[in-house]
């Protein structure tokens, strides 16, 4: 039986209102069980086993010392926000998809916004190759994306023995895409770490 | 204010027979455990000032596996993860299929550790992967040209970039990077640099 606030009335007899106080002390035991630990062991009623959270329809009020954590669907998705005290401006904590593991060489994450952290290792690339992010990952607007050449391999074009390195740059930035460029020369090689962040 | 009731909770009072001198005392009992459980990690019941029903804090018990979601639903959950401890875990909307699992947090177990020549930091982003960055003064550094990851805990690259405080152009480097015995990648070495600049450097990988 579910919770009845409304019991026991002035008028009720005592056989009727037994029932109706015991079915909402059982309701009160079922209902405080969901999330938390439950009614009994004096320790640890009341402690939190999980946090499952409803959506909610609009941004909750917070005073000038409260905050809250809250679900709120974005989209249709449903996303973890913190509103700081005094009603502050909402923050997306989390991003609707994560894709990460050590056998992965393309992968994403997120941060607080929510954007997009993209990282990931292009093989001995070409030239002018274009990488779409979207490809493994969600479509945003890249915001910054940096490259880092790593395990060169060349030959000595320099006088002097040197390595002329033709280190990698990003270029045509366009939604999720840019373009990898550097110097071109003979025998070298190198593979091309990116780091890349959009929203 | 604490009250303290004769016994635990009582789902299943008042028994049909039981007279009201005994339902008296059961019923302040479950109310006293009620008070009590519900003052924990919330606004107090009878408190004037708060709004009892919000919560204070959130204190979350180890589970041993996420509990399903609903459609429309998040949650947030702890759990053990090896070679740490309990983390902070979130898991998508269910409905179908059970939702995604995500690690939130990623313990930091170990301090920075303190270089002489390189100033260490380091976070986590969701998934657990961990962060880094800081400086390096490489021309004080082993073979002039290495930066460390201290906790040595990342097992794969997955990104990295650094950038020299200099205002020479012409030192972008280029990097490989080294496993310590254990398998993890502890350390970087950075070629086509520039001598006697220290480099930023920020580089994400998986623990």
């Amino acid at each position: 039986m579910s919770y009845n606030s409304s019991i026991p009335q002035a008028a009720s007899k005592r056989v009727i209102s037994q029932k109706q106080i015991k079915a909402n002390f059982t309701a009160i035991y079922n209902a405080f069980a969901k999330n938390h630990l439950k009614l009994g062991p004096p320790d640890t009623q009341g402690k939190h086993n999980i946090l499952i959270l409803r959506p909610q329809g609009a941004d909750p009020a917070t005073t000038a010392n409260q905050t809250a954590i809250y679900n709120k669907l974005v989209a249709t998705i449903p996303n973890l926000f913190y509103r700081p005290n005094n009603n502050q401006t909402p923050i997306q904590m989390t991003y609707p998809s994560i894709n990460v593991s050590s056998a992965l060489s393309q992968q994403y994450s997120f941060v607080a916004g929510p954007f997009v952290v993209y990282g990931g290792l292009i093989s001995n690339p070409m030239d002018g190759d274009v990488i779409n992010l979207a490809i493994t990952g969600p479509a945003t607007t890249l915001r910054t994306v940096l490259l880092c050449s790593r395990n060169f391999s060349g030959v000595s074009n320099l006088p002097g023995g040197n390595l002329l390195i033709g280190w990698a740059i990003p270029t045509n930035i366009a939604g999720t895409s840019f373009t990898i460029r550097f110097e071109v020369h003979p025998g070298q090689t190198r593979d091309v770490q990116y780091l890349a962040i959009g929203n | 204010m604490t009250i303290t009731p004769k016994d635990e909770y009582d789902p299943i009072i008042p028994g049909p027979n039981d007279f009201l001198a005994v339902s008296q005392d059961d019923f302040l009992a479950n109310f006293g455990q009620l008070y009590n459980a519900f003052a924990r990690n919330h606004v107090a019941l009878d408190d004037t000032v708060l709004t009892p029903g919000n919560h204070t804090n959130i204190e979350l018990m180890q589970q041993g596996k996420g509990p399903e979601t609903s459609v429309g639903e998040i949650s947030l959950y702890s759990k053990m993860v090896s070679d740490q401890t309990n983390q902070l875990f979130l898991r998508y909307q269910g409905g179908s299929a059970s939702g995604k699992e995500v690690q939130v947090t990623t313990y930091q177990i170990y301090p920075a550790q303190n270089l002489a020549w390189q100033i260490s930091y380091f976070t986590f982003l969701p998934g657990n992967i961990i962060v880094y960055f800081g400086v390096g003064d490489l021309p004080r550094s082993p073979n002039k040209n290495t930066i460390f990851f201290p906790p040595y805990v990342m097992s794969n690259v997955i990104s990295c970039y650094f950038c020299a405080q200099s205002n020479n152009p012409a030192v972008s480097p280029t990097v490989t990077f080294n496993k310590d015995p254990f398998g993890k990648i502890g350390a970087a070495n950075l070629f086509n640099i520039a001598t006697g600049f220290s480099y930023f450097y920020l580089v994400i990988g998986n623990i």
